[in-house]
C-alpha cells in the first residue's frame, strides 16, 4: 500500500482539479448568461418575492468572490435549488434520476465489458482468418454510428417492427401499479433490456479493440508456448495463462470509458424515454430549468470524477505492473 | 513478421476502402458547396402541409417529404452544407487553439506545462456533450455560427495533448539545440523548427476530430439543442423523424445514413493516416 500512496494522492489531486475546473466553469457561465436566467423567466410569471428569495439564496447582491464561495457552499451542504419544471426541490428530482441512470448503466457496462473480453479474445485467437477480419471491419463500422442513431435503429427494429420490447419508458404506466413485486421487477427489466443492450453494444466495441491488442501481445509470450507444448488444453491456456495477463488494459480503459458512457446515456435515455440523469438534463434545458441543469452538471461531474478515480485504483490494485504514472 | 502484419493492415483498411472513403467525402463536400444547384426544391418551402406532408419517396420527391411538406432530399443537401460547415469551422478553431496551447506547454515545459497538462486532463475527463449541453442552457439563443464556435472551444484539449507530446519530443532534438545556439529566438524556433515536425500528427488528430464533431453536432441537433428549425442539419432532420407513429422511415433512414457514411469514411481515412504517420500503430496491428 505504501507503494500506492503517491499514486492515490496524485489521483485524488486529479479528481479535485476536475471538480474545481468544472464547478468554476459552471459558475462563470452562469454569471455570463445574458441577464440572468431567473430574471428572464421572472418577467413572465415569478412574483417579486420569489425573485428576491432567489437572489438572496444565490447571494446575487454580494461581491463576486463571496457569491462563488456561497454558491459552492450551497452545493456542498446539499441545497441544489428548486426545480421549476418539476415543482420539487432539485435534490429530490436528482435522487430519482440518479438511481434510474445507475440501474441502466451498471448492467450495460457489465454486459458490454464481458462481451468485449469475449470478442477481443476471440478476434486475437483467430487473427487473420476472414471471420475475425470481418468482425474488425464491423467494429470500425459500429464505432462510426452515433449513439442516438444506434438507439433509434434498435428502437425501430426491435420495438416497432418485431415488437420484442416496449417502446420506451421505465414501466408500463397502465399496468405497473396493479402488478405484484415480481411482476413489477419483470416490467422494469423488460423496459430496461433494449436501452441497456444498446449501450452495452457501444461499450463492447469500444473496449474490445484494446483487449484484442492486449491478447495479441500476450499470445506470443514464451509461457503461452510452454503451456501449449506441455499439452494444456486450449481452454486452459486461455483461462489460466492468457486472460490473467491480458486483462490489464480492459480494466484500465473502464475509467476512461465512464465519461463516454455518460454521454451515450444522454442519447439512449432520450430515445428510450428512460427517466435518468441524461433525459432529465435535456428536458431541463428545453424547459429552461436552469437550477436543475447546473445541479445535474455538477453532480454528474462529481460522479464521473469519483467513478474514474475508483476504476483507476481498481486497475492498479489488480495489475501491479501498471505504470504508476503520477 | 512485422512486414506480414503491415500487409494485413493494408488489406483491412488500405486500398479500395480508403479510395471509396475519399470519394465519398469529396462527393459530400461537392454537394455541400453546390447545394443550391443540386437541390431539386427549396429546402424551406412548405408547398402544402395539408396534402403533401409525410409523402413517401416518389418521382416528385425522391426521398419523400417531411411533416411540413418540405422536400427531404433538398434538406439533406442543404443539411450537408450546415453539418459539414460546422464541422470544418469547429475543427479549424480547435486545431488553432490546440496547436497554440500544446506548443506553448510542450516548448515552455516546467510549471506552464504542468498547469496546461492538468487542465487539459481535467477537461478531457468530463463528457464534452455535458459541457456543450450546459453551454446551450446558458446561451439558449445560440446561432449556427455560435454553435460551431462552441464546438471548437470544447475541442482544443484533445488537440493540445497531441501537439504537446510531439513538440516535447522534437524540442529535445539536436537541430533545435543548434538553432538555439545560433541565437534564433524561441518563437522562431517554435514556428520554423519544432511545429513543422508536428504537422502530420496535427492532421491525423484533425481528421479524427471531424469524426467526433459530426456526431456531436448531429446528436445535439437531434436533442433539439443544436441547429434549430427551420435550418436543416442531418441531426435535426432525424428529430423530425423520431416520431414513429407516422411510420415515416424515410425521415430517419436518409439523414441517418448520411451521418454514418460520412463518419465511417472519415474514420477509415483517419485510421489510414495514423498508420502512415505512426509506425508503431502499423507494427501493433
Amino acid at each position: 500500500m505504501t507503494r500506492l500512496r503517491p499514486f492515490l494522492l496524485a489521483r485524488a489531486g486529479h479528481a479535485l482539479t476536475v471538480l474545481v475546473v468544472i464547478v468554476t466553469l459552471v459558475f462563470v457561465l452562469f454569471r455570463l448568461t445574458p441577464g440572468d436566467p431567473f430574471l428572464a423567466r421572472s418577467q413572465e410569471h415569478a412574483t417579486e418575492e420569489e425573485h428576491a428569495a432567489f437572489r438572496a439564496r444565490w447571494g446575487y447582491d454580494r461581491p463576486i468572490a463571496v457569491q462563488y464561495v456561497k454558491w459552492v457552499g450551497n452545493f456542498v451542504s446539499g441545497d441544489f435549488g428548486w426545480s421549476h419544471s418539476a415543482q420539487r426541490p432539485v435534490r429530490e428530482v436528482l435522487a430519482t434520476a440518479f438511481v434510474n441512470s445507475t440501474l441502466l448503466m451498471i448492467p450495460a457496462f457489465v454486459l458490454g465489458w464481458l462481451g468485449a473480453v469475449a470478442l477481443g479474445t476471440w478476434q486475437a485467437f483467430r487473427q487473420g482468418r476472414w471471420l475475425a477480419r470481418a468482425s474488425e471491419t464491423v467494429a470500425i463500422g459500429v464505432l462510426s454510428i452515433p449513439d442516438f442513431v444506434m438507439a433509434l435503429a434498435a428502437l425501430w427494429v426491435f420495438a416497432f417492427r418485431l415488437r420484442l420490447a416496449p417502446s420506451g419508458g421505465m414501466v408500463d404506466v397502465a399496468l405497473h401499479d396493479s402488478l405484484t413485486l415480481a411482476g413489477r421487477t419483470a416490467d422494469v427489466v423488460a423496459h430496461l433490456a433494449l436501452p441497456a443492450l444498446t449501450l452495452a453494444v457501444v461499450v463492447m466495441f469500444a473496449v474490445s479493440r484494446y483487449h484484442r491488442a492486449a491478447v495479441l501481445g500476450v499470445l506470443h509470450e514464451d509461457y503461452v508456448r510452454t503451456a501449449r507444448a506441455s499439452g494444456a488444453a486450449e481452454s486452459d491456456v486461455v483461462r489460466r495463462h492468457v486472460l490473467p495477463n491480458a486483462l490489464g488494459p480492459a480494466i484500465a480503459v473502464a475509467g476512461i470509458l465512464l465519461p463516454g458512457m455518460f454521454a451515450g446515456g444522454v442519447f439512449v435515455e432520450k430515445v428510450f424515454a428512460w427517466p435518468g440523469m441524461g433525459r432529465t438534463l435535456v428536458d431541463a434545458v428545453l424547459g429552461r430549468d436552469f437550477e436543475l441543469v447546473q445541479a445535474i452538471v455538477v453532480v454528474s461531474t462529481v460522479a464521473i470524477a469519483l467513478g474514474s478515480a475508483l476504476a483507476d485504483i481498481v486497475a492498479v490494485t489488480f495489475n501491479p505492473r501498471v505504470q504508476l504514472d503520477t | 513478421m512485422i512486414a506480414g502484419q503491415a500487409e494485413r493492415a493494408r488489406r483491412t483498411l488500405g486500398g479500395p476502402a480508403v479510395y471509396a472513403a475519399l470519394a465519398v467525402i469529396a462527393l459530400f463536400v461537392l454537394v455541400a458547396l453546390l447545394a443550391p444547384v443540386i437541390a431539386p426544391h427549396d429546402p424551406f418551402a412548405q408547398p402544402d402541409a395539408a396534402t403533401q406532408a409525410n409523402l413517401a419517396p416518389s418521382g416528385a420527391h425522391l426521398l419523400g417529404t417531411d411533416r411540413y411538406s418540405r422536400d427531404v432530399l433538398s434538406r439533406l443537401v442543404f443539411g450537408a452544407r450546415v453539418s459539414l460547415g460546422i464541422a470544418a469551422l469547429a475543427v479549424g478553431i480547435a486545431m488553432t487553439l490546440g496547436t497554440a496551447v500544446g506548443a506553448l506547454a510542450g516548448y515552455a515545459g516546467g510549471w506552464t506545462d504542468r498547469l496546461v497538462t492538468r487542465t487539459v486532463d481535467a477537461i478531457l475527463s468530463v463528457p464534452r456533450v455535458l459541457v456543450l449541453i450546459f453551454i446551450v442552457a446558458a446561451f439558449p439563443h445560440l446561432s449556427v455560427f455560435g454553435l460551431a464556435i462552441m464546438l471548437g472551444l470544447t475541442g482544443w484539449p484533445a488537440m493540445a495533448k497531441v501537439v504537446r507530446a510531439q513538440v516535447r519530443e522534437t524540442a529535445a532534438m539536436d537541430y533545435v539545440l543548434a538553432a538555439r545556439a545560433l541565437g534564433v529566438r524561441p518563437l522562431g524556433i517554435l514556428t520554423r523548427h519544432v511545429l513543422p515536425a508536428a504537422v502530420p500528427q496535427i492532421l491525423v488528430a484533425a481528421t479524427l476530430a471531424v469524426a467526433t464533431v459530426i456526431p456531436l453536432e448531429a446528436g445535439l441537433s437531434f436533442l433539439g439543442l443544436g441547429v434549430r428549425q427551420p435550418t436543416p442539419s442531418w441531426g435535426n432532420m432525424m428529430l423530425d423523424g423520431a416520431d414513429f407513429g407516422a411510420h415515416t422511415w424515410w425521415l430517419l433512414v436518409f439523414p441517418g445514413m448520411a451521418i454514418v457514411i460520412t463518419v465511417l469514411s472519415i474514420n477509415v481515412i483517419g485510421e489510414r493516416l495514423r498508420e502512415m504517420v505512426d509506425p508503431r500503430v502499423r507494427a501493433s496491428r
